[in-house]
């Protein structure tokens, strides 16, 4: 057990971050195809904790791999995409999609530079960014064979691909104002 | 919601003033901030004890692999370029490759 400590708290951290990510991408969604009514001052705090918890558990899924002595990587391997010899692809797609989500997340606060216009336009490729997120769960993930996993992440994953299509759809029906 | 039940602005007051009503405020956003942090700490602990409980550690599962692959090797195994190893005996093969 010892030895697999790091292995097993970015692990861990992973599954956090996708639990996280969906909430917050489906609350994002919600918001944003006016699905709801009233107290959207609380939803964007609870949305706006949600992104920054995610933020918190991607450094930490990120972070602990570098004390996995199995694996070894370099800091290099795992915040440069496609750098890592340990499933190129997968492990690309997982530190793009991080980088991706921790930059449009992070540009919440730098918006009255960016201008609300165009950061609302930029923030909308989050929901990008959490799909290459969900590709690297179900195509790397140690854990993705298993049905804990596979039961947790369709419980978060599908409503919010739904409440995606929805908005990509534009069948949105805009709540009507109190 | 649950997230937003029992948040200090369900509470009426009679004709709050602005000074009251951003406290009211900043009450009710630590409160979420800080049963976000809540759930998303449970769900890491509990992610972390339902994997070291599975047991399986990815690692050790690829280990394992290579050694019995290993064992699998004899005079009638073959291997080509592909990373592909084939063992044939007792009119029966075996296939395994590197992932």
């Amino acid at each position: 057990m010892g030895e697999h400590v790091f292995w097993i708290t970015s692990r861990a951290a992973g599954v956090t971050a996708l639990l996280c990510a969906s909430a917050a991408v489906a609350l994002g969604l919600l918001m944003g195809g006016r699905f709801v009514v009233g107290r959207r001052g609380d939803l964007k705090t609870l949305h706006e904790s949600l992104a920054l918890a995610t933020l918190g558990a991607l450094a930490v899924h990120a972070l602990s791999l570098l004390g996995d002595g199995y694996l070894s990587p370099s800091l290099a391997d795992v915040t440069i995409p496609f750098v890592s010899d340990y499933h190129r692809m997968w492990t690309g797609f997982g530190i793009v999609a991080g980088w991706t989500l921790a930059a449009l997340g992070l540009s919440y606060y730098a918006r009255g530079r960016i201008g609300p216009a165009r950061w609302k336009r930029l923030h909308r490729f989050t929901a990008l960014a959490w799909l290459l997120g969900v590709l690297h769960a179900l195509g790397e993930g140690t854990d993705a064979g298993t049905a804990w996993f596979l039961v947790t992440a369709a419980a978060v994953v599908l409503p919010t691909v739904a409440l995606l299509a929805v908005r990509l759809g534009g069948t949105a029906v805009p709540a009507e104002q109190p | 919601m649950w997230f937003l039940r029992n948040c200090p602005s369900m509470t009426r007051m009679p004709a709050p003033t602005p000074h009251e009503r951003l406290a009211a405020r900043a009450r009710r956003v630590a409160l979420l901030r800080r049963r976000v942090i809540a759930v998303a700490c449970a769900s890491f602990a509990l992610a972390w004890a339902v994997i070291a409980h599975a047991g399986s550690t990815g690692a050790e599962t690829a280990a394992n692999a290579s050694v019995a692959s290993g064992q699998e090797t004899d005079s009638s195994t073959t291997a080509n370029d592909s990373g592909t190893v084939t063992s044939n005996d007792d009119g029966g093969t075996l296939t395994t490759a590197q992932s």
